[in-house]
């Protein structure tokens, strides 16, 4: 029987392509600088990303992503102790 | 010869076991910190697969950080009168590798957002293709680099393929605070001892140079 999950992970590959995920900053006062693409928020730890509030269903599960890498650089406005 | 990746648990123990397969897990490579810029430098891998040894973190769970007390159940004080605290049994990190598509990784693409950082870059960064000769015997795992896994069909994990060259670790505390939203099962006993002895085998692999004779 063919695998109708491979299809489906194709299928929603471009839509998942661009999704932007919230960075937690594990530093304090940190303030995104220009050239990022990104939006950050200033919360603590933890480094990960929160989805504590997201379902983990299975049509996320099932959607084909590739391993993505991002350099965010971070301008912090008060000096490390 | 049935290739499924056998019994899929789903456990409710808040600690991290062996063959657990977390989703969305943000690997942070590199740190800097230069001048009033701080560099992060992180990957986001889909899918991770829990290779640490389950002693390990069962020790780590149950012994670890727990206050001594004596033969009559008493704690144990030092001359501080302060609890004494076992920390042999600390797990500094765990060790996890990346699960990869299986038909993103066969087109060579599966590393392709690793080094593709803007859309201005129109460079191909691409891994080796899987030509349909060499699909069998990643799926018989009979390449000691990766490890096939496929699960049944009322699991929602696509057909996938463990990199061992890939490891990485990141520490236990970090993966304790994922897997409490990021846990989608764990694979069952036996296949995740073969995944332990495959990837130990690898690991411990002994590099031949190729002799040349002049």
């Amino acid at each position: 029987m063919k695998d109708t999950r491979q299809k489906k992970e194709f299928d929603t590959i471009a839509s998942t392509q661009g999704s932007s995920t919230e960075l937690l900053a594990a530093v304090y006062n940190v303030q995104e600088s220009v050239e990022s693409p990104h939006s950050t928020s200033t919360t603590q730890y933890p480094l990960n990303v929160d989805r504590s509030n997201e379902t983990n269903s299975d049509e996320q599960v099932q959607t084909a992503r590739k391993p993505k890498r991002t350099i965010k650089r971070l301008i912090v406005k008060d000096e490390f102790e | 010869m049935n290739r499924l990746t056998g019994i899929i648990n789903k456990h409710n123990s808040p600690r991290v076991f062996q063959g657990d397969i977390l989703r969305d897990v943000t690997y942070y490579q590199s740190v800097h910190y230069s001048g009033k810029e701080v560099i992060l430098n992180y990957i986001d891998f889909p899918f991770v697969y829990i290779l640490s040894q389950d002693c390990d973190l069962t020790q780590e769970n149950d012994h670890n950080m727990k206050a001594r007390v004596d033969d009559k159940g008493r704690l144990a004080l030092n001359q501080n009168r302060e609890p004494i605290y076992e920390v042999d049994k600390t797990l500094i990190s765990v060790m996890l590798a990346p699960i990869y598509n299986f038909e993103i990784f066969r087109k060579g693409e599966h590393l392709q957002d690793l080094y593709c950082l803007s859309d201005n870059d129109k460079k191909t960064y691409t891994a080796q293709k899987i030509g349909s000769d060499q699909k069998k015997p990643l799926i018989g795992n009979n390449n000691p680099r990766f490890h096939y896994l496929q699960f049944k069909q009322s699991c929602p994990i696509p057909p996938s393929i463990i990199d061992f060259k890939h490891y990485f670790t990141m520490s236990l505390d970090e993966i304790k605070q994922l897997r409490a939203t990021q846990y989608i099962c764990t694979v069952g006993a036996l296949f995740k001892n073969d995944i332990s002895q495959r990837f130990a085998s690898y690991l411990s692999r002994v590099g031949i140079p190729v002799i040349v004779e002049s």
